[in-house]
């Protein structure tokens, strides 16, 4: 099972693939990626890209239950 | 879910053009224009500069010549990606366009989808985002300061629900604006959507609409083979066109599609997951949406398609009081 560091770091190599001069100095575990201003679609993108990689499966409703917060620990929290 | 009575009716316009027979300024604008006398009372119209099967390459040209032969259709911008746009010109433009829909504009807002778009205006397609950001934020200081367009209830401003996680859209009932949830976007993520748009507390004063575009076919069944055939080639197109999205977004998170799916299945998968009767639509749709939306495919020289579009409001109705 992916710790939430080990998917801290998966995402910011994400994020630095859809922008080479994005800074990820105060992106944590805890950090909401929705008020970072990460878009719809490349959320999406992500999270299909997530699922895949490490065999999860997000959770609308336990997403729900985490106020809609889409951080690492959210993810690992909300995964199926 | 109940269904709510109050709900109006609208049409999608952007067909994919696999019948080049029929002219978008011509059988489209005519068929279009006559729906409002078929219970329709909106038309949402798309764009795309490059997209080379979806030809209305500007909806404000679309809706000016629209509202300029109907009397009652409200006439919506399905969406304006404002990435290309000089905003100050825009402005202009929308302002003359409200003055001519005498009230019965809505204005649709998105980043854009395209890439081949962004190659055409020589942008760099991985500058959209940040080009949007911005655009956005000058297009509502110009609007705010537009003695026409600041009449326009926030309401009547919408943008795109695509993705079943659209978790930041709850800025847009935050701020009074409304949302449209793709028709491509499976229904089974219309909770999500809600759910999305509502987060946060967001639509406490209850100003902002959520509008819901379908793939509604009273009877596919009944339609020509043509049309049958021209309906999945559409959906397979936009499949196709969504990429690694396309599983997540048009189908129910259960359903299995793998390299190893059958062509016939994937057809049925799609047809059983896109498509919906009057009644199915009915009964699924949420009673939370205010304007369902059908979405016209390029059938229209088949006698019996349009029949059944014109049918729907009728239908819909017809069966909400049997």
């Amino acid at each position: 099972m992916v710790n939430s560091i080990e998917l801290l770091n998966y995402i910011k190599q994400y994020l630095s693939t859809l922008d080479s001069d994005i800074d990820l100095s105060n992106l944590d575990e805890e950090t909401d990626l929705v008020a970072f201003g990460i878009e719809s679609i490349q959320l999406l993108q992500m999270i299909i890209k997530i699922e895949k990689k490490y065999n999860l499966s997000l959770s609308m409703d336990k997403l729900s239950a985490n106020c809609f917060k889409l951080s690492a620990n959210s993810i690992l929290q909300s995964s199926e | 879910m109940s269904i709510n009575s109050l709900q109006s009716f609208g049409v999608f316009v952007i067909p994919i053009r696999f019948n080049k027979s029929n002219s978008v300024y011509g059988e489209y604008l005519e068929f279009v224009a006559s729906l409002e006398n078929d219970g329709y009372e909106y038309a949402f119209i798309g764009e795309h500069l490059t997209d080379p099967c979806e030809d209305i390459q500007s909806s404000i040209v679309f809706a000016s010549a629209l509202l300029a032969k109907t009397k009652k259709l409200k006439v919506a911008l399905s969406v304006l990606p404002l990435t290309y746009y000089n905003i100050p010109v825009l402005i202009k433009q929308l302002e003359d366009l409200y003055l001519l829909s005498e009230n019965r504009l809505m204005i649709g807002f998105s980043p854009g989808a395209l890439d081949s778009d962004m190659n055409y205006l020589q942008l760099n397609p991985g500058d959209r985002y940040r080009i949007f950001c911005e655009k956005l934020n000058e297009f509502f200081t110009y609007v705010d300061e537009s003695n026409v367009l600041s009449t326009i209830p926030k309401a009547s401003f919408f943008s795109t629900l695509l993705s079943p996680y659209p978790l930041n859209s709850f800025k847009l009932f935050e701020q009074g604006y409304s949302a449209l949830s793709s028709n491509f976007t499976n229904i089974s993520h219309h909770s999500s959507h809600w759910k999305c748009l509502n987060s946060k507390n967001a639509n406490k004063n209850k100003s902002s609409s959520w509008h819901v575009a379908l793939n509604i076919i009273p009877c596919f069944e009944s339609l020509s083979l043509e049309s049958q055939s021209i309906i999945v080639k559409s959906l397979k197109y936009i499949f196709e066109k969504l990429n690694m999205n396309a599983i997540k977004i048009m189908f129910p998170h259960d359903v299995l599609i793998d390299p190893d799916t059958l062509p016939e299945e994937f057809i049925s998968l799609l047809i059983e997951h896109q498509i919906y009767s009057v009644d199915s639509a009915r009964s699924i749709l949420s009673n939370d949406a205010d304007i369902v939306i059908t979405n016209l495919f390029d059938c229209l020289s088949d006698p019996e398609y349009s029949d059944q579009v014109r049918a729907i409001p009728r239908l819909w109705l017809t069966q909400l009081n049997s």
